[in-house]
């Protein structure tokens, strides 16, 4: 096991280096510079800030310099943007938001997608199962953008139940994080259900009835473990879907998370905040992948580690 | 970008359900205050910004914060912008207006008690100008004495006597100066360094042609190195090899700048060239073939009968670059005593008051900066830890990207006639937040940055507490005045004519935008909005003829002037088939889109030619803009100072702006001319004129002038609109009385400048 893990975890390195050297470079190739504006800087004025980034230097230079500072420091520079912060303060800010979100989001996923899809495993083919499956589609089709301002339409607007924006207490997180979890929770209410049902209807489920066991035990002892693989194999795919899909909630409901800057950064050419989000996403994605292999075979014991 | 169509679309109809809850009095949303105490005042921003560093603020996030931490010589007044005391309590000037003389007020002080003294302003405007600050809006103290050359690197001072060395020059030059010895501390305007290398690398843009005026040269007639006919590929495929200079020859021009021809050998190749086909070489250059400049600041204003500095010989030679040092005291402000500041400028600039109400001119603390840049903290004297500032509040708390609080600087002026003691500005990006922010009270004001968009307009005019006013910007089309078949004045004049901009804001933009016939806003101050006015009074419009105004069938025949046809098919429809391809190019927006939209079919209808769209990512745009590549494309510029000068500006032909190709020397003359008038009537009339010469010309299309729309709450008292949409803070308050008192006063009333003295000659 613990040669499975440092095997994946060694695979991480390569890639990593593979990804921000690609990005390091696409970023510098696309037409336009950071200090482009709208009201043209003198030349003098490019140039002394150009020195400042060290973008007068030649593109191998830069690649050089930047991979020692990271190896060697953990030093992602400074940005361009936002002159006197630094990447790493950057990412130490909005970092933690993110996940905050995105854990709270998944937790609450988790909380309404497994009993649903219980639901509809249990009662299948019924009204109660047709329901279930009808939220979950709906909550899939219904994409966040649209979520989110129907949500402060009726509990900020209308009801004034709750904040419209911005991140300070729990009654701020409750929107945002109903918005982001949802369409996840539907998906999660399918997947449930689907293998479930897959399980309900092998031979050692029908051996534990046979048994005379209580259909409650059989669900939570035997066929939950086995039905909810599906959903432990989409947690990392789908904790990182909602990091990324936490553009649009964190702009909707202003929330100072690390969404924003996938976009911005590119269109601003902040290069080095471009490189920082490509590396913490990037790792991130890898280590939540091998997490979930990791699980897989603990949950499954049909699964080799190998 | 289904997204983003969808969005505005979904949330217009949220909006409108939304609307449903209004307070009875017809304003949108609360009007009550959650408890807040009336000292305390929120507001959105829209965005983190870039710098709070006065000296390097290039956007309107970053200055509108920067209007309330710090303090210039003069405040602009909220309701109308003219200049009252701020750090300067009054002021002498001379009767050419280029020597100004400012008093500092005795109890200016800084946020830790020091007094603000002179030498605070004298540090912060040398900083802006010192090329290494990298200073985006540097252009802004260009009109102080010497301040453009000095800026550019090329006016330095002798670090110790110094012989000139012979250089042989061109007769306008007087020879027989070559050879004396100049004294340290000699100001010198740097020509040309060498060696050097002959080719092109530093033109202005990708796409210019070396055009240069064979004819200057009679007499010691120049040839070229290499050819006669030197091209610029010619040129550049030279070898590497570097060249020497030798000597300086007679005046051109070259891509429609002053330039000079310069003797160089290369190898065994000895000829002519002018200035921009020579690269300097900062690292291998030994010497500077230099000017001596004896224009330096005085702070007197020189006798009505005084010679021209320094006689009327150009004195020139050659000197050791290492002699040469950068000295900020060739520029024209020194600091007399501790509270007094003198000021040259280079010519009248009748603006000059009111950009010193801009953060550029804004003083900072020398010691502070340079502690920190010691400590390695470069661009952090700003955050709340470190901050010091001269305005009436200061930093207390920033949340990067969320949230700034100001408190009151206990060492300002007025801090015991401020009414709002702690200022919470938002960093809210998304104006459906702003405005469910607003709605719900959680803001008091939506901001002076934040943009409403347009499809919203009509809804909310309707409340008490929406307000328009104009907004000194205006919006236009850029002609790429090399390509066809816009390279066409008369295809150009045609495009506009069939504009009919009217619709334009009737339809598309609805925020009661002004349609435009010129660049110029109607509204510019320095006497422009009276001019404007009382030509128009007059029946003298020189923008309101058949051939300024919207006129399709004038248009029409442009087009058939310029060889492309245009007939009516069977179907009544106008056709013109013979017109090259024509693309507009706009950065991607939904509201350049509709726009876009809207002109293409207008062109259609009435020109019956086809033009295609483009839309590409802003920064994109900005390149191929300055590069050369489109044919229109969409921009607009917003006013740096409420003078048509920083509208002019932009059409001149050495300009950082003007990306239209578009260069007429006497054009430039003109604006020279203009900008060097001491009369302010006469110097508007010359303005009028320049502005006439270019819509002549038409390198841009305008479409309209700006306005600024927003929501702010009843209670807020101390808030005008005005053209500069520049709205300070410290004189706002909130009236808890706002129901039964109607009126409109600032927190504390600004205090006026007493008249100027006067600076005479000596």
């Amino acid at each position: 096991m613990s040669r499975f893990i440092l095997k994946r975890l060694l695979v991480l390195i390569p890639t990593l280096w593979a990804v921000i050297t690609l990005v390091f470079f696409l970023v510098r190739a696309a037409p336009g510079g950071p200090f482009d504006a709208e009201r043209a800087p003198p030349p003098e004025a490019i140039a002394a800030l150009e020195a400042k980034y060290n973008l007068n230097a030649s593109l191998g230079e830069q690649y050089r310099d930047f991979l020692s500072d990271l190896v060697l420091r953990g030093d992602l520079g400074p940005t361009f943007k936002y002159p006197g912060r630094t990447v790493n303060e950057i990412i130490a800010d909005s970092l933690p938001v993110s996940m905050h979100l995105g854990v709270l989001a998944m937790l609450f996923a988790l909380a309404v997608g497994v009993p649903l899809g219980i639901v509809g495993a249990t009662r299948h083919n019924t009204y109660k199962d047709t329901l279930a499956m009808s939220v979950a589609m709906i909550g899939i089709s219904i994409p966040r953008f649209v979520l989110a301002p129907l949500l402060i339409l009726l509990f900020g607007l209308g009801l004034y139940w709750l904040p419209v924006a911005r991140w300070e207490t729990w009654r701020h997180m409750v929107l945002p994080v109903i918005c982001a979890g949802l369409p996840t929770a539907a998906y999660i209410a399918r997947l449930t259900r689907g293998g479930m049902l897959d399980v309900i209807r092998s031979d050692f489920v029908r051996t534990a009835r046979a048994k005379g066991l209580s259909e409650r035990m059989i669900i939570l002892r035997h066929t939950l473990k086995g039905g909810l693989l599906p959903v432990v194999s989409f947690l990392a795919p789908g904790f990182s879907a909602l990091l990324v899909g936490s553009l649009v909630v964190e702009r909707i409901f202003n929330i100072p998370g690390m969404g924003r800057y996938f976009v911005e950064a590119a269109t601003n050419r902040d290069y080095n905040i471009v490189m920082g989000i490509t590396l913490v996403y990037g790792s991130l994605l890898m280590v939540l992948n091998a997490v979930v292999d990791i699980a897989y075979a603990w949950l499954d014991p049909r699964v080799k580690l190998e | 970008m289904r997204t983003a169509r969808l969005l505005p679309l979904l949330l217009g109809s949220t909006l409108s359900l939304a609307c449903g809850n209004d307070t009875p009095d017809g304003y949108y949303g609360t009007v009550g205050r959650h408890g807040r105490p009336p000292t305390a005042f929120y507001l959105n921003n829209h965005d983190e910004p870039e710098y709070l560093d006065p000296g390097l603020i290039s956007e309107q996030v970053g200055s509108t914060l920067a209007l309330d931490l710090f303090e210039g010589l003069v405040v602009r007044h909220p309701e109308d912008l003219r200049p009252v005391q701020g750090m300067a309590a009054r002021y002498d000037k001379s009767d050419d207006n280029r020597h100004y003389r400012f008093h500092l007020r005795p109890q200016a002080r800084w946020s830790d008690g020091k007094a603000v003294v002179a030498s605070d302003f004298v540090y912060a405007w040398r900083r802006v100008l010192d090329p290494k600050t990298g200073a985006r809006m540097v252009t802004q103290l260009y009109p102080l004495k010497n301040a453009e050359l000095f800026h550019q690197g090329k006016l330095k001072v002798l670090s110790r006597p110094e012989i000139l060395r012979p250089a042989r020059a061109a007769k306008d030059f007087s020879p027989g100066d070559v050879g004396q010895k100049l004294p340290a501390g000699k100001a010198l305007r740097i020509l040309m360094t060498t060696p050097l290398r002959v080719g092109f690398a530093p033109l202005p843009r990708a796409d210019a042609k070396l055009t240069f005026e064979h004819q200057a040269a009679k007499g010691g007639k120049p040839a070229l190195l290499s050819t006669a006919g030197a091209t610029k590929s010619k040129l550049a495929g030279g070898s590497p090899q570097p060249a020497q200079l030798l000597a300086v020859g007679p005046k051109t021009r070259c891509n429609d700048q002053v330039d000079r021809y310069y003797e160089v050998q290369r190898g065994k190749q000895r000829g002519w060239l002018p200035g921009c086909a020579l690269i300097q070489e900062r690292n291998k250059a030994a010497h500077a073939l230099v000017q001596v400049h004896h224009d330096t600041p005085r702070f007197r204003p020189a006798p009505a009968d005084a010679a021209p500095p320094g006689g009327a010989t150009v004195q020139l030679g050659f000197v050791p670059l290492s002699t040469l040092r950068s000295d900020p005291a060739v520029v024209g402000v020194r600091a007399v005593g501790e509270k007094v500041l003198e000021v040259e400028l280079e010519q009248p600039t009748p603006y000059f008051l009111d950009l010193l109400g801009y953060p550029t001119y804004f003083p900072v603390r020398r010691d502070l900066i340079e502690r920190l840049e010691a400590a390695g903290k470069h661009d952090q004297w700003t955050r709340p830890e470190h901050i010091i500032v001269n305005g009436p509040y200061t930093l207390s708390e920033h949340k990067f990207r969320y949230e700034m609080t100001f408190v009151r600087n206990p060492h300002h002026y007025a801090f015991d006639r401020l009414k709002l003691h702690r200022i919470v500005w938002l960093a809210v990006g998304d104006y459906h937040a702003t405005m469910a922010l607003y709605k719900t009270g959680e803001i008091d004001y939506i901001g002076a940055t934040l943009s409403l968009p347009s499809a919203y307009m009509k809804r909310l005019a309707r409340y008490r507490d929406f307000h328009t006013g104009l907004w000194l910007g205006t919006y236009w089309y850029e002609f790429n005045v090399d390509k066809v078949p816009v390279n066409d004045k008369r295809v150009r004049h045609a495009l506009n004519l069939a504009t009919d901009k009217k619709q334009l804001v009737e339809k598309v933009t609805r925020a009661g935008q002004v349609p435009a016939t010129h660049v110029v806003p109607d509204f510019t101050g320095f006497g422009y909005a009276e001019a404007a006015a009382s030509d128009k009074a007059a029946g003298r419009d020189p923008f309101a003829g058949p051939d300024r105004i919207f006129n399709p069938e004038r248009g029409r025949q442009l087009l058939r002037e310029a060889g492309y046809p245009v007939e009516k098919n069977a179907a009544g429809r106008w056709v013109c088939k013979k017109l090259p391809p024509l693309e507009i190019l706009y950065n991607t927006s939904e509201g350049h889109r509709s726009i876009a939209v809207a002109i293409q079919d207008m062109w259609k209808r009435h020109l019956g030619i086809s033009v295609s769209l483009r839309n590409e990512e802003w920064k994109v745009m900005l390149k191929n803009l300055r590069d050369g590549h489109f044919q229109v494309a969409r921009f607009g510029w917003v006013a740096d100072y409420n003078h048509p000068h920083t509208f002019l500006d932009l059409f001149l032909s050495h300009s950082q702006n003007n990306w239209t190709r578009y260069a007429d020397p006497k054009l430039d003359a003109l604006v020279k001319r203009a900008a060097a008038t001491a009369d302010p009537v006469a110097s508007i009339q010359l303005y009028r004129q320049a502005e006439a010469m270019v819509m002549e010309a038409m390198p841009r299309l305008p479409l309209y002038f700006y306005t600024k729309s927003t929501l702010i709450k009843p209670y807020v008292k101390g808030y005008w609109p005005n053209v500069a949409n520049e709205h300070p803070v410290r004189f706002m308050w909130v009236d808890p009385r706002w129901r039964s008192n109607s009126k409109n006063v600032a927190a504390y009333p600004p205090e006026e400048l007493p008249s100027p003295g006067r600076i005479a000659p000596p």
